[in-house]
């Protein structure tokens, strides 16, 4: 499946959920998404730029101070490189989190090195080892779509291991500022409608 | 409850800050026990430092302040996540950093990071300031931490052995 179409997938079933997602290609999609599906600027979006490895831990944090279902839309590279949060994520139990992985078993934007989990780790037993609620594994859309139906009713933690393909094309960069991200989004976090951006 | 300890408390509530994450250290470890046990404060430990930057960062953009504690070998797994998440997107967080390097330093691996900890934070141009006796210590930890939520970027409060008494070997 395409971390495009399942991103399209996320948007149109998660209301006004706050969706983090990782640098590059996965936020530079969900850029273009929301103006595709004309829900532009979708306040609740919270683009990385760098920080790699971080998308689920700044989920992490949002979630705490939420009853919203909050959705991180990660990477297996990004991932990898920080897999102790997956075990403070088990520890910390938040029922509303939500982490998507798009696992393309590489690292794409680099040159397509293939990453672990092209290898022997799996994903979702990792989630499952460190505590998470529900795990599931999803290898084409359909599945994705009925999982992540399935999964906005569920009390979490609840990771979505996605196996992803590449298309070879990355999109523009997401021309959104990161200070501005951090400015909209926060300010619809607490509710300020002076801040209409 | 140690003098330092009780105003670095009030000053986390003076300033509604309420999510705390850290990775410990057993001179900082003064002040997370009695965090622990304080039900104004949400306290999520960390597996590695950098994720604690992820995770006060995320509750900051949710509306909620969020400071951090660690040692300085781990302000040294940090760096990345400073410059190209807070720096940039502007997010503040203070962060206490227990010195090592120091006064009575036992241990040839801390000294390297524990020294290098307030250089690096000028490089990054991060304000920092370290805590090492008893005067103004309620303005310093409470003013700056005023100076990080106007300036939004982080601010490094910095705990010396002077203060705390070192690492009981």
């Amino acid at each position: 499946m395409l971390r495009y179409d399942l991103m399209k997938n996320i948007l149109q079933n998660s209301e006004n959920s706050p969706i983090i997602s990782n640098l590059g290609p996965t936020s530079d999609e969900l850029w273009h998404l929301t103006k595709e599906l004309e829900i532009h600027p979708r306040e609740r979006n919270f683009y990385t730029y760098g920080s790699m490895g971080l998308c689920s831990s700044i989920a992490l944090g949002i979630s705490i101070n939420t009853t919203e279902k909050v959705i991180s839309i990660d990477g297996d590279g990004s991932l990898l490189m920080n897999l102790g949060t997956l075990s403070t994520i088990g520890r910390i139990s938040p029922a509303n989190l939500i982490i998507v992985v798009c696992d393309n078993e590489m690292w794409a934007q680099t040159g397509y090195q293939p990453t672990a989990t092209a290898f022997n780790t799996d994903l979702e037993k990792v989630a499952k080892s460190c505590g998470f609620k529900n795990t599931f594994k999803c290898t084409n859309i359909n599945e994705f779509k009925n999982t992540f139906s399935k999964s906005l009713n569920l009390n979490g933690p609840t990771m979505i291991v996605a196996k992803t393909k590449e298309t070879g094309e990355f999109p523009e960069v997401t021309p959104v500022e990161p200070e501005f991200t951090v400015y909209r989004f926060r300010n619809s976090m607490m509710n300020n409608n002076e801040a209409k951006l | 409850m140690d003098k330092w300890v009780k105003i670095i408390i009030d000053s986390l509530k003076e300033h509604n800050i309420s999510v705390i994450s850290y990775v410990p250290d057993i001179s900082i470890d003064k002040v997370t026990k009695e965090i622990e046990s304080d039900p104004y404060f949400k306290v999520i430990p960390a597996s590695r430092e950098e994720e604690c930057i992820g995770i006060a960062s995320g509750s900051y953009v949710s509306g909620v302040n969020s400071a951090i504690f660690m040692q300085s070998s781990g302000f040294g797994n940090c760096i990345n996540a400073l410059t190209s998440l807070n720096l940039p997107a502007r997010i503040p967080i203070p962060i206490f950093i227990n010195l090592r390097g120091e006064i009575g330093e036992f241990n040839i691996a801390q000294v390297t990071m524990g020294r290098s900890t307030k250089p690096i934070l000028d490089v990054l141009n991060i304000p920092h300031v370290t805590l090492n006796n008893d005067i103004n210590l309620e303005k310093k930890v409470s003013g700056n931490i005023t100076l990080c939520y106007a300036s939004k970027i982080p601010l490094a409060i910095c705990i010396s052995p002077l203060l705390h008494g070192g690492k009981i070997a």
